[in-house]
């Protein structure tokens, strides 16, 4: 009876740990998801998940928008830096803004990616960043921007 | 002889009593046993069913004992496969209540917490959705080539 109830209580470990990982399972900016770098309270954040996001080709889609001090976001960028090492990325940079897109591993089959962008705020040097996370059937970072435009 | 077959008619009649021993069963076994020419005349009719009864009783004393209790080791696999059975039937009804759960969820999730307030209106999320998405495509393509060269050329 002991034993069954060690495998029990493995399985069920087992079972949580899965539920409780993640989508942006594997990333640096999965920090930032956790709210360890930027409080919730200073940012708006948004969770979709359905139909809504088929004419994008995505299953899921969670952002991140808030105002961020020079330190943030150049941790931030170092964070982003490292998502995007080794994989496919574009970067733009106009004198207003910051964009930075990257494809991350797949998880199963569905690919996945990561935007991160700084728009300039006139004062103090704070930046209004956006950090979007992406999920779906989309083939690419190409077809990506071709479906948000 | 006659104090013999007085005995045999007592133990006859306990015998249909219920009454007789083990012993006194097998008495009666021996003494019909033997050849019908010697058994007195009213004892002979008993003769086949004695003998019927003994070899019954030989019969039951000559099937196989039960096997011993197996060994500890067996009796430990035996739990573990059944502790390995319920365990996956358990992992097997998680998972497919897991699984439904996801199905749920990725049918239907429109969440925002705006500066910690969490919100599920629809219109909301999906607002604040097309804001994030839209400021991540206006400085793609043709418009950020076009303001990269006008920042080149214009300053100069």
């Amino acid at each position: 009876m002991k034993q069954l109830l060690i495998v029990i209580a493995f399985i069920i470990h087992l079972l949580f740990s899965a539920t409780a990982a993640h989508a942006q399972t594997g990333l640096k900016m999965n920090e930032l998801f956790e709210g360890r770098i930027i409080p919730q309270e200073r940012m708006v954040e948004t969770r979709v998940r359905g139909k809504t996001l088929e004419k994008y080709q995505l299953t899921y889609y969670r952002s991140l928008r808030f105002t961020a001090t020079k330190e943030e976001t150049l941790q931030l960028r170092r964070m982003v830096d490292d998502d995007s090492r080794g994989r496919f990325t574009s970067v733009y940079e106009t004198k207003g803004a910051y964009t930075q897109k990257v494809q991350v591993p797949s998880q199963g089959d569905k690919n996945r990616f990561l935007c991160y962008q700084e728009q300039w705020k006139k004062i103090d040097y704070q930046r209004e960043v956006t950090v979007i996370y992406m999920e779906g059937h989309v083939a690419d970072l190409g077809e990506l921007e071709e479906l948000l435009k | 002889m006659n104090d013999n077959i007085l005995k045999i008619r007592t133990l006859v009649d306990r015998f249909f009593e219920g009454d007789t021993t083990l012993d006194e069963e097998q008495q009666l076994y021996d003494f019909f046993a033997q050849e019908p020419a010697v058994l007195p005349d009213d004892l002979k009719p008993l003769r086949q069913m004695f003998l019927d009864l003994a070899a019954v009783q030989h019969v039951a004393e000559n099937v196989p004992q039960p096997a011993a209790q197996k060994p500890l080791h067996a009796s430990n696999r035996r739990r573990w496969i059944v502790a390995a059975a319920v365990a996956v039937l358990l992992a097997g009804g998680a998972l497919t209540l897991f699984m439904r759960n996801a199905q749920t969820e990725a049918d239907d999730e429109y969440v925002a917490y705006i500066y910690g307030q969490r919100t599920t209106d629809r219109t909301v999320v999906l607002d604040e959705m097309q804001k994030t998405m839209t400021a991540m495509a206006s400085t793609d393509g043709a418009d950020v080539v076009e303001e990269q060269l006008k920042s080149m050329f214009c300053n100069q």
